[in-house]
């Protein structure tokens, strides 16, 4: 080649690659979206469904952000020490700023901290009070109602329901969320004149539950009242069905899962047993209805809570940050705070003071097995209904 | 190379040094290089019991625990203590060790084991019982960092891992001292034979809680530095999980191997850090990871650096 | 009858299942001096196999004999590929392998079945409740604490009365005196490491109905296992029935007298008993 056609070849290239960064700014920056969950190791559960949430809450968005949203996972492996570094570095070494989930209360809580840190925004779902209580900062959002709703919503009817119901026994996780719970339980039992018979405690890792169970039954109560939440609740259930609780008193479960768990008990065990539940399948409000047709067409299968938590707070951050027409967290989170809009339970609200959404709160029933209309068809919903903390009693002040 | 540094401490610090300087590049960033250093540390303190004393304990996670407790609650009442606080930690860290060590020193073999293991489960549900010092299973939150004076140079996390990197290079190199000491000769004697070492003359028992206590301060110090990256001390630093960890990296790098418990550390958070994000079912691939070492290293990637090494000067030697 | 009693019972009949689970442990430990951290993992297996087979023939019979059977196989063929190996390495080594295998294990479990906790329908004939008093007795207890009763006394017949019994027990004391003797060591290895694994699985076959199965069963099981095993005594076999009904009787007893401190309070029991008797209530010196 001579000269002058290497110099044309040179100068031109060299002109292109002057072009090329900014051919590749004028396309759309993808919105980097982050789920934090464990997908293995103990709660892998949890990150499984979450994962089909967020997937469904993706391809239900579509191409309204105006740009390719870039999902990621960050597998806590059900370890907070193991969430918080990951979350640190994905905001260190890829500027993360969105985030969403967490599998238990002590990855969220954690890892809210470092995300208010270093000015991200994080929607989550899980039950700790804390979380839009005494530890609230401004980034963080909580979609499920924490312990005070729980307890009020699944409570409160069914005493009204039950006139007869004159004793209660609890069986508490002696741990702050199982105390918080109980907290809660006694003032309702305190306003709405029951006695409280009995409490017994369990610790965390507990497994066997037949010596609680027989204090419950000695103890003559109308009502066994259970205060803990996941394998607790699962175990200590499946122990109460074999002795035959269920024929001497009724059994208020104030915290549980959902599908997954009514699967993992069976109906034989549910049947007849009230349960709270944040959310159910067959809820029948517009914003359900859409979702549980979106989340079957591509899933085949009903939605369990943590794709329906993972759903509804995926679709509030992607939904605030066009409303905002920004990706600054400080923008989203102003879009959030207030918001009004249809909900998975219905209307629900983002109230400002706290970050704490406004929904409702389930109570339903266990079915009997020979009445189950199809395989998932666990529960009748008896009520749904809200109680949150109101502001001058919180331990929130963000306003 | 190798033979220069176990033979020459300076060189072997430079080593340390060389090491904590690469990690933010080989990690990606100094939040993950941070805690690769935390669990060498802690892998190297377990290897001081397990190499030289002969002592396999399942309570590291309760020192580990113990110290991320211990700096959480001293840096929130006393935020000013800074970098004071880890010597609490140290010391708390060498009390628990001690307390642990009397009851269970005198046994031996897998009974030494289970009732490390015992212990181990006895602190966990100590820190599950108290939620008022421990914060219970939510853990302690909104520990402060200490100002270490390098954050306007370097910005917070590499003036943090700035920190985590010079206690590293100062705790490895400590132990290598101990190791090679008097103390650490007589440590190996008991290993070796303990009958023969109480005959000669050596106060067995009181060896073996010195060296449970160092363990225990050095484990202590690790669970501090982590606490302080994560700006939390979670219930998960004081389970069987992390116990179990620490005492995987420490037998991966090569139990007598200090520089390979740094190894073994950043092997382990390397797999389940690049392969978390690939599978949900990674920790299989972990398995068969640690039974090929087991296998064809029998002695740890230290272990095998050293054999390889010597293979090869075996060779060169022929071709000399 | 009061409510101590109860619980007392109630701990007999838990205390069998880690009866079952530890005393292959025990054994293969005493006669192998091999540590083996896989067990728990063992359990885990056994009761997905109960579960699976259960729901594929009806029968929780053939469940339960599945799950004695496929773990006995699974814990041969391990002692044979890849155990073997490492019967003269450093406890530590056998620690790190058996603590692969356990990945491996349940990573496959999960695998295949999913990480949800899944329910193991209990046979309606056990399914009942029968009165002691004031206090209900469900049926299915009994059912367990029948077959532990059953196989521990066979486990005796073995161990004392049959000439495989007493090369086992002779192994323990010196292996390389069984050598010595003509008798095929690895084959006396072999079948014990089935018998062994074969009982945990069956361990967590019966559990099953009663707590589901799920994948974190075999890091509970192993914590369990070792601890039962070590208050008993390495190698022996009223070891691990003794101390699994100690544990399983504490555990109870405790959930009505200090229910926070249940399980904590057999870690103390056990530390108890080591300060007191540093082998074991039945261990060999």
């Amino acid at each position: 080649m001579d000269r002058r056609s290497f110099l044309t070849v040179a100068g031109s290239a060299a002109t292109g690659s002057l072009l090329l960064p900014h051919f590749a700014i004028a396309q759309a920056k993808p919105f980097s979206y982050y789920s934090v969950n464990a997908f293995s190791g103990n709660f892998a559960t949890s990150g499984k469904y979450s994962d089909l949430g967020v997937r469904a809450a993706v391809t239900a968005f579509g191409n309204r952000l105006g740009r390719p949203i870039d999902y990621r996972k960050i597998d806590s492996e059900g370890n907070p020490a193991i969430a918080v570094r990951k979350v640190q570095q994905a905001m260190d070494q890829d500027k993360a700023l969105h985030f969403g989930g967490a599998a238990l209360s002590n990855e969220a809580l954690a890892i809210m901290k470092e995300i208010n840190k270093n000015k991200g925004v994080y929607i989550t779902y899980v039950g700790a009070d804390e979380v839009t209580g005494k530890d609230c900062n401004r980034s963080t959002f909580r979609w499920g109602l924490p312990t005070y709703g729980a307890v009020n919503t699944v409570m409160r009817p069914l005493i009204q329901q039950n006139p007869k119901w004159k004793k209660v026994y609890t069986i508490t996780g002696q741990y702050v969320f199982g105390e918080a719970l109980l907290r809660n339980a006694k003032t309702v039992m305190q306003e709405t004149k029951l006695e409280h018979v009995g409490n017994s405690y369990h610790s965390l890792a507990e497994k066997e539950f037949s010596g609680y169970l027989g204090n419950a039954m000695g103890s003559g109560a109308d009502v066994l009242l259970v205060l803990n939440f996941g394998a607790n609740t699962l175990d200590l259930l499946r122990q109460a069905a074999t002795f035959g609780l269920k024929q001497r008193m009724a059994v208020v479960v104030a915290w549980f899962s959902g599908l997954d768990t009514f699967q993992a008990l069976g109906a034989d065990v549910t049947d007849g047993m009230y349960f709270g539940l944040q959310y159910w399948h067959t809820l029948d409000t517009p914003a359900n209805k859409d979702f549980v047709r979106i989340y079957k067409g591509e899933f085949k299968e009903n939605p369990r809570f943590y794709s329906a938590a993972d759903y509804q707070v995926t679709t509030l951050m992607f939904d605030a940050a066009k409303r905002a027409g920004s990706d600054e967290p400080a923008a989203i989170v102003k879009a959030l705070e207030g918001h009004s809009y249809q909900g998975l339970t219905g209307d629900e609200q983002i109230r400002p003071f706290d970050h704490q959404v406004s929904k409702n709160y389930l109570l339903v029933r266990g079915k009997k097995k020979a009445a189950m209309k199809d395989a998932d068809d666990y529960a009748d919903i008896l009520s749904s209904s809200r109680a949150l903390v109101p502001q001058a009693e919180s331990d929130c002040k963000l306003v | 190379m190798l033979e220069k540094i176990k033979h020459s401490s300076g060189l072997f610090c430079l080593a340390l040094a060389a090491f904590a300087l690469a990690m933010p590049l080989v990690m990606g960033s100094t939040a993950t290089a941070g805690v690769v250093l935390v669990f060498a540390i802690a892998a190297a303190a377990c290897n001081l019991l397990l190499g030289y004393a002969g002592l396999l304990s399942f309570a590291q996670g309760s020192f580990f625990g113990v110290g991320s407790y211990a700096v959480g609650m001293v840096l929130k009442a006393e935020p000013g203590a800074g970098v004071a606080a880890l010597h609490v930690c140290i010391a708390a860290g060498m009390v628990v060790a001690l307390a642990i060590g009397m009851l269970s020193i005198r046994q031996r073999g897998i009974y030494f084991v289970m009732i490390t293991l015992a212990m181990a489960q006895l602190a966990y549900f100590a820190a599950l019982s108290f939620p008022q010092f421990t914060g219970g299973e939510n853990g302690l939150l909104d520990i402060p960092r200490p100002a270490t004076g390098l954050e306007g140079i370097l910005g917070e996390g590499a003036g943090q891992y700035a920190l985590i990197a010079v206690v590293f290079v100062l705790a490895i190199a400590f132990l290598r001292l101990v190791v090679r000491s008097p103390f650490g000769r007589a440590l190996d004697a008991v290993r070796e034979n303990e009958v023969r070492a109480q005959t000669a003359g050596y106060d067995v028992q009181k060896l073996k809680l010195l060296a449970f206590c160092l363990s225990g301060g050095i484990t202590a110090l690790a669970g501090a530095l982590y606490a302080l990256q994560l700006r939390s001390a979670p219930l998960s630093n004081i389970d069987l999980m992390t116990s179990e960890t620490i005492l995987i990296m420490a037998i991966l790098g090569g139990r007598r191997s200090l520089l390979g418990a740094a190894f073994g550390a950043l092997a382990m958070t390397l797999m389940a850090e690049q392969l978390s994000q690939l599978w949900p079912r990674w920790q299989m691939i972990v398995g068969f990871v640690l039974i090929a070492v087991v296998l064809f290293a029998p002695r740890g990637l230290g272990g095998a650096w050293a054999h390889w090494r010597a293979r090869r000067s075996v060779h060169a030697g022929d071709h000399a | 009858m009061n409510i101590y009693l109860f619980q007392a019972l109630n701990g007999l009949g838990v205390g069998m299942v880690y009866f079952l689970l530890s005393v292959g442990l025990s054994i293969i430990f005493g006669l192998l001096g091999f540590v083996n951290f896989a067990h728990g993992a063992l359990f885990l297996i056994g009761a997905y196999t109960a579960m699976f087979v259960t729901a594929q023939t009806g029968s929780f019979l053939l469940g339960l004999v599945a799950s004695f059977a496929a773990v006995a196989v699974i814990g041969v063929v391990a002692e044979r590929w890849l155990l073997r190996r490492t019967y003269r390495m450093p406890h530590e080594s056998q620690i790190l392998i058996t603590v692969g295998l356990t990945f491996i294990l349940t990573e496959g479990v999960v695998m295949i079945f999913g990480p949800e906790s899944q329910q193991v329908p209990m046979p309606d004939m056990l399914a009942g409740v029968f009165m002691l008093g004031a206090y209900p007795v469900p049926v299915y207890r009994v059912f367990i604490f029948g077959v532990c009763a059953v196989v521990g006394l066979g486990l005796w017949f073995l161990f004392e009365r049959t000439l495989f019994g007493a090369r086992v027990r002779a192994g323990n004391e010196s292996s390389e005196m069984l050598n010595l003797l003509g008798i095929r060591v690895s084959r006396v290895y072999a079948l014990t490491f089935a018998l062994g694994t074969g009982l945990a699985g069956l361990a967590g076959g019966l559990a099953a109905p009663l707590r589901g199965a799920d994948p974190s069963m075999g890091a509970e099981a192993i914590v369990i296992a070792f601890v039962v095993v070590v208050l008993g005594g390495i190698g022996s076999f009223s070891g691990p029935l003794v101390g699994g009904l100690i544990i399983g009787v504490t555990q109870s007893m405790m959930s009505a007298i200090w229910p926070e401190g249940a399980r904590l309070a057999i870690f103390i029991v056990m530390a108890g008993i080591l300060l007191v008797m540093p082998k074991g209530l039945f261990g060999r010196a």
